[in-house]
């Protein structure tokens, strides 16, 4: 991917005529036709305007007589972008960020317009008629006003993100500086206290917003953009009780070549494609919703199932099935991957030794039964007499042995067996039928319910599992106690949070802690990010957003 | 055209003595009805009703861009108003609409002072579907004072609440207002200067009146003041009786001087002209209206006549063609009979004088009430906002009908001096048009 940043725009003086109509035009529409300017100077002069208006008089009053003429626009040298850092594809959803220092020096603009000197004229028309006594020779007196703004000084650093569906901004380090001349000079020096005072909200919310909102039209390729996000983003523009007004406009994206677009749309879609290399390795999918093949396994590792809780046996008896499930052979990967994650089944060794917790698998057997309590199945209890007959308690562990044996040959016909035994597996691993997992749990609840009695007696019959003499154990399942009281305390947010981690793909730090994914490589300078992603809210438990703050 | 319920506001005003053309507000009414009158837009019908002697009501419907509608009542305890008010059918024209007002010398306003009784006035619209609520009350406390309250209440607005207390003394008449929109409080007084004998006119009627105003306002919360004063001077061509009035009003918080100039040219015509001048900003502009009146037939005229001049008879009998037309020659003399008397005699010749010119005017004023106008035309045009109002105004079958249109050159909501690019666009073009029915039993 490439890009291009065309100097010569800047070269001759032109572009500062550009800059005037643009300006004048942005600044006399009301219909909110968008804009768009090369240079993020042009941008930030603009919305510098904009403001000043909106401080000139409120949207009820109009005390503008006529409209604004720019009259002087004048960059007598190039605006300069220096790009400090860029990263194409660190991160899941986001293409390209890069981190730009825009400065601008020794900028002047000049702006005429009229206003209304007759204030009392202005509210007596507002107000209701019926009520407004009438003024004799109340006549309009309009003031011309020139200001000029000499000396401008930006410089900024920003963060940049092209993403899937739009382009977002945020400026960190921004050093605003002008001389402000007003013709009237009782208005100067109020005019320029409130506009200092809404520079930051300028760079802070109206500006980012304008520019990721013309960006979403541009990805979609001027669709009329009804997107949740752009609702919410005037929402928010309606609480600062000025909407910002969008001042780019379609004509000025015809420099964008198609090229670099049919590229960019390219990628976005080389990486929604079911490839076997994962590209990003701790995020489930990239595309918010499915799942992607190689990652079934760490989806199935989140699945309640009393076998996820002792992994270290697992691991100790099959080393190889992590390696099975990464291997290229779609066979071995739904059979061995989701036989040893699928299997609500304690390893055989777990009862041998006697290092199991009676809690953590009540735990898991009623969060199984949780999350398949939507189809209406009953529990069905089963009483043991104390001095009954205990039935068949190694019986349903004869199988994981099977799938084991079976899942590291890959050619066996016992997997394919145990493909048969297990058809809700092969559905699991179709992506589509991820987005709810509630057909997993439905043909799986029924095992555990019939197991659960007899695992859940076992213990009461023998000695607790503490109590057990094997002391290379005994620590363990201490770490298993933490774990499980852990599991208790949001055991009822559990399955939630199992299913908002399929769709948003930047999270479960809880899960994949072991390396630290991004660090923030700017601190935080008083200027915020402004959403990049489409409704999502940046919480405790996600990773902080990309150059964070 | 005036609204019923506005027509019955006036009617108790007429009836309680109050003087309406007294008022500092009102000083420039002749050249504002002339050049800035209402067109109305859209549909609207009016269907009112004087269901009893002390209680009106009126019920709307208007159309534009959607359906609205509003309904009014009002009731007043003032005796003998139903005298005033009479329904659409038999309203003279000239009563029904704004037009010319012929300001009354000041020796007429002094004659209804022993009949007064206290009386009051409640009136209130509902407006639906934006429940918005009009409410006013009028109360007469005193031969001299007057008091309003204005209030209006709606989801949309905020609530308002506006108090006139008027004090009008004949010469001098003074009101105090404050309004909780803006916080705005005012002051403004108007004073007549006594209709003394003419020095230079040779003529020894004198039917002219003279009067200065001014007024002071200040927006409490937004603290914006305004100030104007205004000099008013209205009278009878001396030769053909045709009224005229001249009004000068000055602005001198921003500078700006506006004078008219307004005629009765004929019993069918009235003329009125406007110029404005800003001395600051040495912006002027020159406006012009016009009312053509066109008279019916003369055999509804002769029907008709006997009771309008029955009607006009009662109207101006506050008046009062029996009151002294020299009353401005023996102001401050008690023993008048006799004094007049001894006038008679003196100056047999000049009185004759006298009364030949009130002749003229009186036969141009009945030549007013007897023409029986069926319908009138009204152009009002502005150089500088360049725009070309037209107002039928008539009656059909009992309804009174008024139509209009505004046309504009420029474009319709923008600022001025964006009009610099559809300059080529030199046709006129109509940005309102409306048709009003009303209908009155």
């Amino acid at each position: 991917m490439s890009f291009r940043f065309n100097k010569e725009t800047f070269e001759d003086n032109s572009f500062n005529e550009q800059i005037r109509e643009k300006l004048t035009h942005a600044l006399n529409a009301d219909t909110g036709s968008t804009s768009q300017s090369k240079s993020a100077n042009t941008t930030n002069t603009a919305a510098t305007d904009e403001v000043k208006q909106e401080t000139k008089g409120p949207k009820k009053l109009d005390i503008l007589k006529s409209g604004i003429t720019v009259s002087k626009v004048n960059f007598p040298s190039i605006p300069q972008l220096e790009i400090l850092d860029l990263d194409v594809s660190a991160q899941s959803k986001s293409l390209l960020k890069g981190i730009c220092k825009i400065s601008c020096k020794n900028a002047m603009l000049e702006i005429n317009t009229e206003i209304e000197a007759n204030l009392l004229l202005l509210y007596t028309n507002n107000g209701p008629a019926f009520t407004t006594p009438r003024l004799i020779s109340n006549n309009s007196f309009s003031v011309p006003i020139t200001m000029t703004f000499d000396q401008i000084e930006l410089e900024a650093i920003t963060n940049i993100f092209v993403k899937n569906t739009s382009v977002g901004i945020s400026f960190n380090d921004v050093n605003l500086d002008f001389n402000f001349d007003c013709s009237i000079k009782l208005l100067q020096s109020s005019i320029e206290k409130r506009l200092k005072g809404s520079m930051e909200t300028v760079f802070k919310d109206v500006l980012p917003s304008v520019i990721f909102s013309m960006s979403q039209r541009w990805f979609t390729h001027g669709e009329p953009n009804s997107f949740p996000s752009d609702d919410k983003l005037s929402d928010q523009a309606s609480n600062h009780s000025h909407l910002p007004r969008t001042i780019l406009e379609d004509s000025d994206l015809e420099d964008l070549s198609p090229a670099n677009m049919l590229r960019l749309s390219t990628l976005v879609s080389s990486r929604q494609s079911l490839s076997l290399n994962p590209t990003a390795m701790n995020t489930f999918s990239a595309i918010p919703g499915c799942l992607e093949r190689q990652n079934l396994h760490r989806f199935n590792s989140r699945v309640p199932a009393l076998s996820n809780f002792y992994p270290d046996y697992y691991e100790n008896e099959a080393p190889d099935l992590k390696s099975l499930g990464r291997s290229t052979s779609s066979n071995a990967v739904v059979g061995g991957g989701g036989h040893i994650q699928q299997h609500n089944t304690l390893p055989q060794r777990i009862l041998e030794e006697r290092s199991y917790d009676i809690k953590t698998i009540a735990s898991v057997q009623s969060r199984i039964y949780e999350r398949s309590s939507g189809d209406s199945t009953h529990v069905r209890r089963r009483k043991i007499k104390m001095g009954g007959r205990v039935k068949s308690k190694p019986r349903p562990l004869t199988p994981v042995e099977d799938g084991v044996e079976g899942a590291t040959d890959v050619e066996s016909p016992a997997l394919v067996e145990h493909k048969s035994d297990y058809p809700e597996l092969v559905s699991i691993s179709t992506p589509a039928a991820l987005h709810s997992p509630r057909p997993i749990s439905a043909a799986q609840s029924p095992e555990p319910l019939v197991e659960n009695p007899a695992f859940t007696n076992i213990p009461s019959l023998q000695l607790p599992a503490q109590l057990a003499p094997s002391p290379d154990i005994k620590p363990l399942t201490s770490k298993l106690n933490l774990l499980e009281e852990a599991h208790n305390l949001n055991r009822r947010r559990e399955f939630q949070k199992l299913r908002s981690s399929l769709y948003s793909p930047m999270r479960n730090k809880n899960f994949y802690a072991s390396k630290e994914m991004e660090r923030p490589i700017l601190e935080h300078k008083g200027l915020s990010f402004v959403g990049l992603a489409q409704g999502l809210k940046w919480g405790n438990e996600d990773l902080p957003p990309p150059y964070g703050c | 055209m005036i609204e019923y319920m506005e027509q019955v506001l006036r009617s108790f005003e007429l009836c309680t003595g109050w003087s309406r053309d007294n008022s500092y507000e009102n000083i420039t009414a002749t050249s504002e009805n002339l050049l800035n009158f209402d067109v109305p837009a859209g549909l609207k019908c009016q269907v009112s009703n004087k269901s009893t002697p002390n209680t009106y009501s009126t019920f709307e419907l208007s159309n534009n861009k959607l359906i609205n509608g509003s309904l009014a009542y009002l009731y007043t305890n003032c005796k003998g108003l139903e005298n005033y008010i009479s329904n659409s059918r038999d309203i003279q024209l000239q009563d029904a609409s704004e037009t010319y007002r012929q300001i009354r010398p000041l020796y007429r306003h002094r004659d209804s002072k022993k009949e007064f009784e206290p009386s009051s006035l409640w009136y209130g619209r509902m407006y639906y579907p934006t429940s918005t609520l009009e409410a006013m009350v009028a109360k007469r406390l005193s031969p001299e004072t007057q008091f309003v309250a204005k209030c209006l209440s709606s989801l949309a607005h905020t609530s308002v609440l506006t108090l006139y207390w008027q004090k009008d003394s004949g010469q001098n008449c003074q009101e105090w207002i404050a309004s909780s929109n803006e916080g705005l409080v005012g002051y403004r007084v108007l004073h007549n200067f006594i209709g003394s004998q003419s020095k230079l006119n040779s003529s020894l009627y004198n039917n002219s009146s003279l009067s200065i105003g001014g007024e002071l306002w200040f927006g409490l919360m937004n603290t914006s003041p305004a100030c104007s004063t205004t000099l008013r001077y209205c009278t009878h061509s001396a030769n053909t009786g045709k009224p005229l009035t001249l009004t000068l009003s000055w602005n001198p918080l921003f500078g700006h001087v506006s004078s008219t100039y307004s005629v009765k040219a004929s019993s069918g015509a009235t003329i009125s002209s406007k110029y404005d001048f800003n001395l600051y900003s040495i912006e002027s502009n020159l406006s012009f209206g016009c009312d053509l009146w066109r008279s019916g037939n003369k055999k509804s005229k002769l029907k008709a006549h006997e009771d309008l001049s029955e009607a006009a008879s009662t109207r101006n009998s506050k008046y009062a063609e029996d009151s002294p037309m020299f009353y401005h020659l023996m102001a401050g003399s008690l023993n008048s009979q006799k004094l007049l008397d001894d006038l008679n005699v003196t100056f047999a010749s000049s009185l004759h004088k006298i009364n030949k010119e009130r002749s003229i005017i009186q036969k141009f004023e009945n030549s007013l009430i007897d023409a029986n106008f069926t319908s009138v035309w009204r152009l009002s045009t502005s150089l500088r906002d360049k725009n070309l109002k037209v107002l039928w105004e008539g009656k059909y079958k009992g309804f009174l009908i008024s139509a209009g249109t505004e046309l504009t050159n420029g474009p319709l909501d923008l600022p001025s001096n964006l009009v610099e690019e559809p300059k080529s666009a030199s046709f006129f073009r109509p940005s309102k048009f409306g048709v009003q029915l009303q209908y009155s039993m």
